[in-house]
């Protein structure tokens, strides 16, 4: 597997003629026959792990993974349920081979089970079951099962510590080891992996049910094999990765060979309010994909590394959807892409350094700004511009609340009501609102009813937050949020956790604007209980008085009184194109709806509104031709030594989204904005080239908070007043040049 | 001689099955007629008395039921033409129906199509945002007061719904089931205010936990009531005007009918009644079969549709994903893929796949001749001579066999380098193998082996196609039911009156406890069983023949399972057993040492459901066969693995009970053809059913 590139496993780079079947010819019909019943398998895995484990987090939030693999880890297939998993279980299979092959062996009817981080899984809430497959005394596959755990041991309840120093105090550490030998479960280990969790009956039922899962996995391919011999189904194994392999690289020989870049920032460690860089250099060259994190910050103290595996976990959640969106999803998808980084960096820690937060921190943001570079090389490539999106929601807040619940008994939980969060934009559509995060591809978030019903907690409001998803021609998806004051309790606890408070991560594409940050407010003392005895329900917290809490990203344990109140809403997607080329009846459903505020109607959109609330369209058009106007004083740092007038007819050799095209002129290659004028030569940053305007957090939206060490920069077309980018970097960084064809 | 009608109206066809004192069971077919739905009916009826040689008046006159499934509901739904609906929710809650559980992006989506992130879209929805008015009241989880109802700003806010012109208001607050007093309060409101506008109350309809499901539901059935309130109107003075005095019943979702006067408050309930009356059909045929344990299938012209029956009940979803939204009323259970003859077989880098996309009625198969040039299952099916072009229909729809091969010549034979037939039976050994695959995650998911199985087939492709999905699903016996092609009708008119009514009680025992009867008490189960009781017998009358259940689930867990609760009077040594027996059912579903008691155990939501027969006359058993039966003719049908072999061909109406055929053989019926493959034997038992053996034929059938 290329994509292990720079610390590869020992045992994926050995050497592994396929001696063990003979390869043959296996009619289609007989191939898709067998094709389907693997996916069928696949999924009758899925569910018979969520059948026994009956955990929200395996069956609400689908936060798991099933498949089949290969001899080495290869994926075959795989569940289409949290998408991270899938590369994490295929590592874990790696590292057993490299642990166990030799000593205490690798047999039939064994089970392997794993957490550690620097061996395959996330982070250690993580756990993998991991059976191989055996045909005739020869291991010709794997069958593996992730799922995340409510608890395993550590510093603080629920895996997250932010004060960890090390990856020792995060939670139990369990490199590869055999829990079922021979088909005999070891009681001993298994009571010594569940004995170190505070939720040790759940952790049971989940492992039951990935036993079960591998089971399933394990018989229904040896009947398969039985039915229709080995060498059929090792060769449609096989073909089927073969097979996306070919339609990957085909994809990959139509789209624009050049190196799009792509940055998002971290705001705190857990410990100090800094901030931390994950870049991406991704290099598309024929049928090729190269994913460079080499300028990404070094690792940090703090519980927010992610590990290799994290990193591939990332980069491929980015790349599925994006690039395979009509490919079954397998290693054949990975084998042209190639993952570089540097050892020791923030994507991909070296041993022992703390990743608890990693899967919702850095790792995260490998998806990110992944799906970014994948975009802008989509947005380059004409007719595939429709895969490209605008950022999805750049960074998950935490909210695990404990205490004495309105029964009297302890309890600990997570409310996930951020979860709810909004999707990026595409060039033909508004992002989805309310669609969860990127890589659950199908999640589902509880009721408010089944949370008060099990928390001591009253909701205020759970609705969509207004101005919270990205502006554009295309606007985000609006994320939810909610408030809560506690409710037949006198006092609970709550560890929150987040990235993006200060640093707009969900960032827009071709002008569209970031969404606004992740936001809380932690209203004390406050006049709550006075309203709710005289029979008031306040439902905002406008309607409060109280000695507003200062938060940071990731703040100490809060301590929630009966007079409290605690809001959030967090980041949703980022819009697509100049935000002034909204119609003006959209942006004044987006007011009507609540989506946008009238404040931004008017700033961002450049739209008046009348009084019964329809676009006023003759205002309009004078607003946005004033908003233009000072657009074309902005300064720009270069020029272009003679205007170069692009004739009609000049040779196309890309697409710069919806917004512009690369043409060649007189052999060379510039980037021409749709309004015909030549900005820049495609060979140097077009930023440098553009009129650019520093924005203060406000003029992004209500919503957008800026860390000191950011800036945030508007690029507009110098000719038409176009808005080309909304870029966010660090004070002391060059302007990123972030779509560089070759040409 | 008095008549019972059933009829079932499906997206090509309006089915009607009659049944009659003497026993007779009888099928019609008339095209159904979309711009007026209930004139397909009325054709149907003609057609009936036709087939009977009386004039219609004649037959109206002895009809003695008529009991009707619909699909004007869902088509209404699918295609968003239901009442214009304003919704009533509680302040800071107005986004409910937006938000819907973060399953807008994919809610009603196909497995494929989950991963093409940039096509996914939100569903259009029921009620618009600017129709949905925010109430100032609340109440909490214990049914308390929060916030009293503020009703002089319910007042404005349904001022300006009424203002918008809504014809139907759905009102549904937090917790209301819990205590229905503001949602009921607001309902007297609206009357007040609007005595002609529609109103669903949410703690009358679905009073169950969970705020998204109950708005959807009772959205749904506000959206759809005054659609199906002129719909059965319309029928109802149809069918009066004829003369028919005597009932009408409406088929619903749950397991029976309504009275055609209650449908429109019922209206959610309707949405998947075409698919449930096949189920109710199947249990009613098992029952005379004594056949308890039964994998229904119907696979029609786009969709193959599973269903299960254990120990005589169909199986029942709480939830139920319905138009891109849910429904939470109980109702018969069914998973579907896109399986159908229309399903079209393609070739794209060397590989073949069939379905789900189909070309439907319209251009439909290739050999329909109306243009389609996709090969399709039937066109296999054609090609193989399974499907004989000449007597489809019963020969009143001539197929064209050239324009089948072609279509599996062009599309498939050409691009794999394949011979025709054998192409073409590689296109049948997919799509068996595909519902095979879905007939194993059916029973597998709801905890069942699929071996203890009979499978049941009907719909026009079902008893083609049968002998070898169920075979390869590992199933011994299948049955072809007589009324194969009009079940779904026929359910219709076997089935009773049903209504189902629940309450969450919301009880529990804790963490680590002793005996349940500590924490949960009976006094409170006792009085919800009396109160939705005394609904169901108001509903059904006092003969209604009722069953409890309460909905238990371990805490922190997600699967709730339905026990049975003895119909007495509870008490404390009652509640600890219904734990000890919650215990060993979800053992039986989710496997051994899978109970997690420590947890505790909650007890959600009781629930009743009631039925009081309908009277109808059972089917009679037929004349045995008096000598062999004969073969209308021998042709080569193309088996995959096998290659042509001499294939019997009989027909539907030669044949009588004792007949019996050993494969290959084919029965041709004008509106199916039932398929006994190589090694394998059927025969006609008492009433008209094929009963087909698998079990002789089962390792020739693999082809290896």
């Amino acid at each position: 597997m290329s994509s292990a590139a720079t610390e590869s496993v020992s045992a994926t780079g050995a050497a592994r003629e396929t001696s063990e079947y003979r390869r043959r010819e296996v009619d289609p019909v007989t191939f898709e026959v067998i094709r389907h019943r693997l996916l069928a398998i696949t999924d009758e895995q899925a569910a018979a792990l969520a059948a026994t484990s009956g955990s929200p987090l395996v069956n609400e939030a689908t936060d798991f993974n099933t498949g089949l693999y290969r001899s080495y880890g290869e994926v075959v297939t795989m569940g289409r349920t949290v998408i991270f998993h899938a590369a994490s279980a295929a590592e874990m299979v790696k590292y057993v081979i490299q642990d166990c092959a030799e000593d205490p062996g690798i047999n039939p009817g064994d089970v392997f089970i794993v957490n550690h981080p620097y061996k395959g899984a996330l982070h250690a809430p993580d756990f993998g079951l991991l059976a191989p497959i055996f045909f005739d005394g020869m291991r010709i596959g794997w069958t593996g099962v992730c799922a995340h755990q409510l608890d395993v041991g550590g510093m603080v309840h629920g895996g997250f510590a932010s004060h960890a120093e090390d990856v020792y105090q995060e939670g139990i550490l369990v490199p590869p080891v055999k829990i079922v030998e021979s088909g005999k479960l070891r009681t001993d280990v298994w009571s010594m992996i569940v004995g170190m969790s505070r939720l040790p009956t759940n952790m049971s039922l989940d492992f039951k049910g990935m036993l079960a899962a591998n089971h399933v996995g394990v018989r229904r391919l040896g009947e398969t094999i039985k039915q229709y011999g080995l060498d059929t189904v090792l060769t449609v194994m096989d073909e089927m990765i073969e097979l996306s392999e070919a339609r990957v690289r085909a994809r990959l020989r139509q789209l624009r060979d050049g190196r799009y870049r792509a940055q998002s920032f971290l705001d705190h460690d857990g410990k100090q309010n800094r901030l931390y860089r994950v870049h991406v250099t991704l290099t598309k060259r024929g049928e090729r994909l190269s994913f460079d994190y080499s300028e990404s910050s070094p690792q940090v103290s703090g519980f927010v590394n992610t590990t290799r595996t994290g990193l591939l976990a990332g980069t491929y959640a980015g790349l599925l959807p994006i690039l395979a969106y009509d490919i079954p999803w397998n290693e054949g998808v990975f084998r042209p892409v190639e993952v570089i980084a540097k050892p020791a960096s923030i994507v991909q820690a070296q041993f022992p350094a703390p990743v608890s937060q990693g899967p919702l921190g850095t790792m995260w943001l490998v998806e990110v700004v992944a799906t970014e570079a994948l975009s802008k090389l989509m947005a380059a490539s004409g007719e595939f511009m429709r895969e490209s999106q605008a950022s999805p929601k750049g960074g998950c807040d935490l909210f695990n609340v404990s205490g004495r619940n309105q029964y009297g008994e302890h309890f600990g939980g997570t409310l996930l009501d951020q979860t709810i969060a909004g999707g990026g934009a595409y060039q033909h559509r508004d992002g989805i609102s309310g669609q969860g995060h990127r890589h659950i591809t199908a999640g589902r978030m509880p009721n408010v009813e089944s949370m008060e019903l099990i928390m001591p907690v009253l909701y205020l409001y759970k609705k969509y937050i207004t101005d919270s998803a990205g502006p554009g021609r295309n606007r985000g998806g609006l994320s939810a949020g909610a408030a809560y004051v506690a409710h037949c309790t006198d006092h609970l606890r709550a560890l929150v956790a987040c990235h993006g408070y200060e640093s707009p991560n969900a960032r827009g594409l071709f002008g569209g604007y970031p969404s606004g940050c992740n936001r809380r407010r932690f209203l004390k003392e406050t006049n709550v209980r006075a309203l709710l005895e005289r029979g008031v329900m306040p439902h905002s917290l406008d309607q409060l008085r109280g000695r507003e809490a200062p938060l940071t990203a990731k703040p100490p344990m809060l301590e929630i009184e009966p007079d409290d109140v605690y809001e959030w809403g967090p980041q949703a997607g980022g819009g697509w194109g100049d935000p002034l080329e909204r119609e003006p009846e959209r942006v004044a459903e987006d007011v009507r709806s609540g989506a946008h505020s009238l404040a931004t109607a008017r700033s961002i959109h450049g739209v008046e509104l009348r009084a019964d609330g329809s676009a006023d369209l003759r205002a309009t058009d004078a607003l946005r031709r004033r908003i233009r106007a000072e657009r074309l004083r902005w300064p720009r740092k270069q020029r272009l030594a003679r205007e170069i007038h692009a004739p009609e007819n000049a040779e196309a050799i890309g697409t710069f989204g919806d917004v512009g095209t690369f043409v060649r002129i007189d052999g060379v290659a510039y980037l021409r904005c749709g309004c015909g004028f030549v900005i820049a030569p495609a060979s140097e940053n077009w930023k440098l080239y553009a009129c650019e305007s520093e924005a203060k957090a406000e003029e992004l939206g209500p919503r957008v908070a800026l860390h000191s060490d950011l800036i945030a920069t508007r690029y507009a077309c110098p000719a038409c007043a176009r808005l080309l980018d909304v870029e966010i970097r660090m004070r002391t960084d060059q302007p990123l040049f972030d779509i560089e064809i070759d040409s | 001689m008095a008549y019972f009608i059933g009829t079932d109206i499906g997206g090509t066809f309006t089915d009607l099955t009659m049944l009659s004192d003497a026993g007779d069971v009888m099928i019609v077919k008339a095209p159904t007629t979309p711009e007026d739905r209930t004139r397909g009916v009325l054709d149907a009826l003609d057609l009936a008395a036709a087939a009977l040689g009386v004039p219609s008046a004649k037959l109206v006159a002895e009809l003695a039921y008529f009991a009707h499934g619909t699909t004007a509901a869902t088509n209404a739904f699918i295609e968003r033409k239901g009442a214009r609906t304003g919704l009533l929710t509680t302040q800071g809650f107005g986004d409910i129906l937006r938000i819907q559980r973060s399953m807008s992006s994919w809610a009603g989506m196909a497995v494929h199509e989950l991963s093409h992130f940039s096509a996914r879209s939100t569903p259009i929805p029921i009620v618009p945002r600017d129709l949905i008015e925010e109430i100032p009241e609340r109440i909490d989880f214990r049914g308390a007061v929060i916030a009293p109802l503020d009703e002089q700003a319910a007042r404005s806010g349904i001022e300006r719904l009424l203002a918008k012109g809504v014809e139907a208001i759905a009102i549904c607050l937090l917790w209301s089931f819990r205590n229905p007093a503001h949602e009921r309060r607001l309902a007297e409101i609206v009357r007040e205010m609007a005595p002609r506008v529609f109103v669903t109350v949410s703690s009358a309809l679905v009073p169950i936990l969970g705020e998204y499901e109950r708005t959807s539901t009772t959205a749904i059935n506000a959206y759809l009531g005054p659609v199906i309130n002129r719909y059965i109107n319309g029928l109802e003075s149809s069918i009066r005007g004829l003369g028919y005095r005597g009932p009408i019943s409406i088929m619903e979702s749950g397991g029976g009918v309504l009275p055609a006067s209650e449908a429109a408050f019922q209206a959610a309930n309707l949405l998947t009644s075409g698919p449930a009356g096949g189920v109710l059909a199947s249990q009613k045929l098992g029952e005379l079969l004594g056949m308890k344990n039964i994998l229904t299938t119907d696979m029609g012209g786009t969709s193959f549709d599973v269903g299960l029956i254990v120990n005589g009940q169909p199986l029942l979803e709480t939830v139920r994903e319905e138009g891109r939204f849910h429904v939470a009323l109980p109702s018969i259970k069914v998973t579907a893929i896109g399986s159908g003859g229309g399903s079209i077989a393609r070739v794209s880098n060397a590989h073949l796949t069939v379905g789900p996309e189909s070309a439907g009625s319209a251009p439909g198969p290739a050999c329909y001749g109306r243009g389609g040039t996709d090969a399709t299952i039937t066109d296999a099916d054609v090609v193989l001579g399974i499907i004989d072009p000449d007597y489809f229909l019963g020969g009143r729809m001539k197929l064209d066999p050239a324009l089948a091969a072609q279509a599996v010549r062009v599309n498939v034979a050409e691009p794999l380098g394949m011979d025709l037939h054998e192409a073409a039976a590689g296109i049948r050994e997919i799509a068996n193998n595909q519902m095979a695959d879905l007939l194993r995650r059916v029973t597998l998911r709801a905890g069942y082996d699929p071996r203890q199985f009979v499978l049941f087939a009907y719909g026009g492709a079902g008893p083609t196609h049968a002998y070898q999905y169920a075979s390869i699903a590992g199933i011994s016996r299948v049955v072809a039911p007589s009324t194969a092609s009009g079940h779904s009708a026929y359910g219709a008119v076997t089935a009773d009156r049903h209504r189902s009514y629940s309450f969450s009680v919301g009880l529990h025992a804790p963490a680590r406890f002793k005996r349940a009867s500590d924490h949960v008490d009976a006094k409170v189960l006792n009085d919800a069983f009396a109160l939705i009781e005394s609904q169901c017998r108001a509903a059904l009358g006092d003969g209604a023949e009722l069953r409890r259940f309460i909905d238990m689930r371990f805490r922190q867990q997600v699967h709730e399972i339905g026990v049975e609760v003895p119909l007495k009077t509870l008490t404390a040594a009652d509640i600890d057993e219904l734990v000890d027996r919650f215990e060993q059912q979800y053992e039986q579903i989710f496997g051994a040492n899978t109970a997690l008691r420590i947890s505790g155990v909650e007890f959600t939501i009781v629930r009743v459901g009631g039925i009081s027969p309908v009277h109808k006359p059972q089917p009679m058993r037929l004349a045995r066969a008096t000598g062999a039966c004969r073969p209308v003719a021998t042709r080569r049908v193309y088996f995959y693995g096998l290659g042509f072999h001499p294939t019997p061909v009989y027909r539907w109406d030669a044949i009588a009970p004792d007949h019996s055929f050993e494969g290959p053989a084919i029965i041709e019926r004008p509106d199916t053809t039932i398929v006994i493959g190589p090694g394998q034997r059927a025969e006609m038992e008492a009433y008209g059913n094929v009963i087909i053996d698998l079990r002789s034929g089962h390792d020739e059938q693999r082809g290896n």
